[in-house]
C-alpha cells in the first residue's frame, strides 16, 4: 500500500509532493514524523493517516482499486482513516471538521492541519486533464458539457429574442429577427474569439467557450440591467438618473466580462485574482474617465428623455398638481453663475 | 432665412434658371443689351419678335415687361448711386467674410442694412470690421450706430458724406404694384430686380412685406423702392421661387428717430446690453399677447388639444399610416414662423408646439409604452444654439395628475437651457405622456426659445391646463384589452 500525499497552497497550488510506501503515516511539526510541515498552528504530532489494517492483500489489487475513490465502498473498515491524535487541535477532512477521534478517507480528499492543506491520493488516482480548484473557472467548466452549451445558448437566444420582441412595433419579420439573433451572436463570438486569441499569446488556455459564455453572460447582464434601469428611473425626479444609472450598468458589465475573461486568459493561481482587481480598476478609472468627459466638457444639444415612459402600475412616486410641477420647477432656471460671466469676458 | 454665410454654398450650387415666363423675357433681354451697342428701337423690336416667334408669351405681357424695364432703367440710375455693398472684413486676413447690400438714406451719412449682414462685426469687434464699397468702387470703413434685432435692421455710419440717398415713402404701398430691388447678390455686382408687392406677411409676429421677386443671397439689406424711387423697405428674406420678403419702412423710420435722438453712437460694450433689452421686450410683448388669448382647442383622437393659438403658428398633422405597425400615431405640430437671427449658431424666438396621440389594439402595455418612451426621445427646440451660446440643459421630470380628473396621470418632463450671454433668456423644453392605458396615449410637447423664466412658467401653466382637458371620461381599467 503507497500513498501520494501533496502539500498545496489555500488556492491548491502545489508546495511539495510526497510518495509514502509505508501502510501509515504521521504528519506534524516534530521531526520523527513521516510529514513535517513547518506550520507554527500544527502540533508537533497532529494526526496519523492509516491504510485498512484488516485488508486481505490477497483479495487482489483490482477490488482495492474499485474501493479507492468511491467513498465507503464497501465498508468503512476496509477504507483509509485519518487519526487525530489526542490532544492535538482540530482537523479538518473536505471542509468539515472532525469530531471524533478518527474519520474515514478516500483518495482526492483534503485534509487541513492548522494552516495546512493536504490532498491524499492512492498511486492509481485517475489524473484529471486540468486541474480546477476555482469556483468561477469550476462554475465554467461545468456549463461546458453539452447540456450545458445547450442551456445556456437556449437561454441566451430567449433573452435575446425577448428584448427583439419588446422593441419591436410592427409585425416581426423573419428576416429581422435572423438579423438580430445573429447580430448578437456575432457579437459575442467575435469577443470570445478575440479573447480565445489573447489567451494563446499569453499562453493561456483558450478556452472558447468559457469566453463566449462571458460575452453572452454580459449581453444579457446589459439586457435585464437595462429595463431595472428603466424601473428606478421611471420614479426618480431627475433624468440624469438614468444617465447615470447606465454609465454605471456598461461599466459594472464591462468589469464583469473583462475580469472574467482576464481569469480564463491567465492561468489560474495568484494572477488571477490579480487579475480580477485590475479588471475592476480598470472599469472603474474607465467609468471615472468618460463620466467625467460627459460631465465636463461635453455640450449636449439636446437632452435625453429615453426610457423615461413605463406601464404606469412601475409607478412608486406620487403625482402633483400642474401648479406643484411648475413651482418646484423653479429650480431649473437657476445656473451657475460663473458660466455666463465667462461668456460675457470672453465676448 | 437668407443669410450671408450661405453665399459659398449657394455659389457651389448654382445652376441656371428658367423659371416662369416673364423672368425669361428679362434674361434675354439683358443678355442682349449687353451684347449691342446702340441701335435700342431696333433691338427691342428684334427681341419682340422672336420672342413673339418662340411662343413664350403672350403680347400682354410684353408690354409689362416693356413698361417695367424702362421704370427700373431710371431707377437705377437715379437711386443706384446710394446703394454699396457691405463687406464685413476678417482682420487677419483683410478678406471678407460675408457681404451684404446697404443704401443710404436722405439727408443723413448713415447707411441702413440688416441686422444679420452686420451681426459678425457686432459680436467680433476685434476680428470683423464693417466697410462698405460704393457703386463708384470705392472702399471705405463705417462704423455700427445702432440696431434692430427684432426686425433685423441696422444702422452703420460712413464718414464724409451727407446728400443725396434714398426718400422714404410717405405713403403706403398698395397689394400688385411694382416693387423694385436692388443688392448686390451673390458678389456679382449691383443689380436691380422687378416684382409685385403683395401685402403685408398677416400671420407673423413681425410685420413683413412680401415681395414676389427673386432676392439672392447677398442683396441682404439693399433698398426695396416703389416706382418713385422712395423706399417702401428693406431686402431681408427669401424662401426661393419669387417668394421674398422686405422688413417694412416703418420700422426703420423709427430706428433713425431713435438714432436722432440720442447724441451718440453705441459703445461697443453696450452692444450685449442693448440687445438683452431689445429680445427681453419683445418676448414679453410676444407672450402678454399669447398668454391673454383664449387658446381654441380642436380634437386629437379622444383628446381636446390646442389648435391653432393665434393666426402666428400654422398647424400641420399626419398620421402614420405603415400597415405593418401594431400601432396608429396622430401627430398634429404647430410652430411660429418668427425666429429672430442673433449669429449664425443662435436663433431665437420660435414657439413650437406638438401632440401625438398613439393607439394600438396589439401591442401589450410593456411594449406600447416602450413605444411612447421612444417617440418621447426626439424632442427639441429650432435654435441650433452651440455650446458657446447656452447651457447645457437641466431636467427634471415628474408624474402629475390631471387637474380635471386626478385618475389621469401623465409623466411630465421639463428641460431649461440658459443664454450664456443674455442670462435673463432661456430655451425651455415641455412634455408630457399620459399614462395609465395601454391602448392610447397622448403625448404633448411645446419648445420655447429666448423666453424670460416668468413667462416660461406662465405658458406651462396655460399649456397643462388645456391639454389635460379632456371631453368624455376616459375608460383606464388596465385589464381592458
Amino acid at each position: 500500500m503507497a500513498f501520494i500525499v501533496e502539500l498545496t497552497s489555500r488556492s491548491g497550488r502545489v508546495l511539495e509532493r510526497h510518495r509514502i510506501t509505508e501502510d501509515r503515516f504521521s504528519v506534524g511539526r516534530g521531526f520523527d514524523n513521516r510529514i513535517i510541515v513547518a506550520d507554527p498552528y500544527v502540533d508537533v504530532h497532529h494526526c496519523v493517516v492509516e491504510a485498512p489494517q484488516h485488508q486481505v492483500e490477497g483479495a487482489g489489487e483490482g477490488e482495492t482499486e474499485g474501493e479507492v475513490g468511491s467513498e465507503g465502498g464497501r465498508g468503512r473498515e476496509s477504507s483509509w482513516r485519518v487519526i487525530r491524535v489526542p490532544g492535538a487541535t482540530a482537523v479538518h477532512v473536505n471542509g468539515r471538521r472532525l469530531d471524533g477521534a478518527d474519520a474515514a478517507l478516500a483518495s482526492g480528499d483534503t485534509v487541513v492541519l492548522g494552516r495546512t492543506h493536504l490532498r491524499i491520493f492512492s498511486p492509481d488516482h485517475p489524473v484529471e486533464s486540468v486541474q480546477v480548484f476555482d469556483r468561477v473557472e469550476q462554475f465554467f467548466a461545468s456549463l461546458a458539457t453539452p447540456q450545458g452549451i445547450f442551456w445556456s445558448v437556449l437561454v441566451f437566444l430567449l433573452v435575446v429574442l425577448a428584448d427583439l420582441f419588446f422593441r419591436s412595433w410592427s409585425e416581426l419579420e423573419f428576416a429581422a429577427v435572423l438579423q438580430e439573433v445573429f447580430g448578437t451572436i456575432g457579437l459575442t463570438l467575435g469577443w470570445a474569439a478575440f479573447w480565445a486569441v489573447v489567451a494563446r499569446i499569453s499562453r493561456g488556455e483558450p478556452r472558447f467557450f468559457h469566453h463566449w459564455l462571458v460575452a453572452a453572460m454580459t449581453a444579457v447582464l446589459g439586457i435585464v440591467g437595462t429595463f431595472l434601469i428603466d424601473v428606478i428611473a421611471f420614479n426618480t425626479a431627475s433624468l440624469d438618473a438614468r444617465d447615470f444609472l447606465s454609465r454605471l450598468l456598461t461599466g459594472i458589465c464591462l468589469a464583469f466580462a473583462l475580469t472574467l475573461n482576464l481569469r480564463f486568459s491567465i492561468r489560474q493561481g495568484i494572477i488571477a485574482r490579480h487579475a480580477w482587481a485590475q479588471g475592476v480598476a480598470w472599469a472603474i478609472v474607465g467609468y471615472g474617465i468618460l463620466a467625467w468627459m460627459q460631465w465636463e466638457s461635453f455640450f449636449a444639444g439636446t437632452p435625453s428623455y429615453e426610457g423615461t415612459v413605463l406601464p404606469e402600475i412601475w409607478r412608486v412616486a406620487p403625482a402633483v398638481s400642474a401648479e406643484t410641477f411648475v413651482g418646484e420647477g423653479a429650480g431649473l432656471f437657476d445656473f451657475p453663475q460663473e458660466e455666463a460671466g465667462k461668456e460675457a469676458e470672453g465676448g | 432665412m437668407e443669410e450671408e454665410s450661405q453665399i459659398a454654398f449657394a455659389l457651389a450650387f448654382r445652376t441656371p434658371h428658367f423659371p416662369i415666363a416673364t423672368g425669361r423675357a428679362y434674361h434675354a433681354w439683358n443678355r442682349d443689351t449687353q451684347t449691342r451697342d446702340g441701335g435700342h428701337s431696333v433691338m427691342r423690336c428684334k427681341r419682340v419678335l422672336q420672342l413673339v416667334a418662340l411662343g413664350y408669351f403672350s403680347l400682354f405681357d410684353l408690354l409689362t415687361v416693356a413698361f417695367a424695364q424702362t421704370d427700373a432703367q431710371v431707377l437705377f440710375e437715379s437711386a443706384g448711386g446710394n446703394v454699396y455693398q457691405i463687406l464685413i472684413i476678417e482682420a487677419e486676413s483683410g478678406n471678407k467674410s460675408a457681404i451684404g447690400s446697404g443704401f443710404r438714406v436722405a439727408g443723413s451719412d448713415l447707411i441702413v442694412t440688416n441686422f444679420h449682414v452686420i451681426s459678425g462685426a457686432l459680436h467680433k469687434p476685434k476680428k470683423y470690421h464693417i466697410e462698405t464699397l460704393d457703386s463708384a468702387g470705392k472702399r471705405d470703413k463705417a462704423a455700427l450706430v445702432d440696431f434692430d434685432v427684432i426686425h433685423d435692421l441696422a444702422v452703420i455710419r460712413r464718414e464724409g458724406e451727407a446728400g443725396g440717398g434714398i426718400v422714404i415713402a410717405a405713403s403706403e404701398v398698395q397689394k400688385g404694384e411694382s416693387v423694385f430691388a436692388l443688392g448686390n447678390p451673390f458678389d456679382l455686382g449691383q443689380t436691380i430686380v422687378p416684382g409685385t408687392f403683395n401685402g403685408l406677411l398677416e400671420r407673423s409676429f413681425y410685420q413683413k412685406l412680401l415681395f414676389s421677386g427673386s432676392l439672392n443671397p447677398g442683396m441682404s439689406g439693399g433698398p426695396a423702392l416703389n416706382g418713385s424711387g422712395e423706399l417702401i423697405g428693406v431686402n431681408v428674406a427669401t424662401s426661393g421661387n419669387q417668394i421674398s420678403f422686405l422688413v417694412p419702412a416703418k420700422y426703420l423710420t423709427a430706428l433713425l428717430d431713435k438714432v436722432n435722438q440720442s447724441t451718440t453712437a453705441l459703445a461697443e460694450d453696450q452692444y450685449r446690453a442693448e440687445l438683452a433689452r431689445q429680445l427681453d421686450a419683445d418676448q414679453a410683448y410676444k407672450f402678454a399677447l399669447l398668454l391673454n388669448l383664449d387658446w381654441p382647442t380642436q380634437k386629437l383622437g379622444e383628446m381636446q388639444v390646442a389648435g391653432e393659438v393665434s393666426a402666428y403658428f400654422k398647424c400641420w398633422g399626419n398620421t402614420s399610416d405603415d400597415e405593418k405597425l401594431l400601432y396608429r400615431l396622430t401627430e398634429s405640430a404647430c410652430t411660429s414662423e418668427d425666429t429672430i437671427f442673433l449669429s449664425d449658431t443662435l436663433q431665437t424666438g420660435a414657439i413650437d408646439y406638438q401632440y401625438g396621440w398613439t393607439t394600438s389594439a396589439d401591442l401589450g402595455s410593456l411594449r406600447f409604452h416602450r413605444l411612447l418612451s421612444e417617440s418621447y426621445a426626439r424632442m427639441f427646440t429650432r435654435n441650433p444654439a452651440g455650446e458657446d451660446d447656452v447651457t447645457n440643459y437641466q431636467c427634471r421630470t415628474q408624474f402629475v395628475a390631471d387637474s380635471n380628473d386626478p385618475d389621469i396621470v401623465y409623466r411630465t418632463v421639463q428641460c431649461v437651457r440658459q443664454y450664456k450671454a443674455y442670462p435673463a433668456l432661456y430655451d425651455v423644453l415641455f412634455l408630457s405622456v399620459m399614462l395609465g392605458n395601454h391602448r392610447k396615449s397622448l403625448s404633448s410637447h411645446f419648445a420655447l426659445s429666448g423666453v424670460s423664466r416668468e413667462n416660461a412658467e406662465a405658458f406651462t401653466r396655460k399649456f397643462m391646463s388645456l391639454a389635460t382637458l379632456s371631453p368624455a371620461p376616459l375608460s383606464l381599467s388596465r385589464g381592458e384589452s
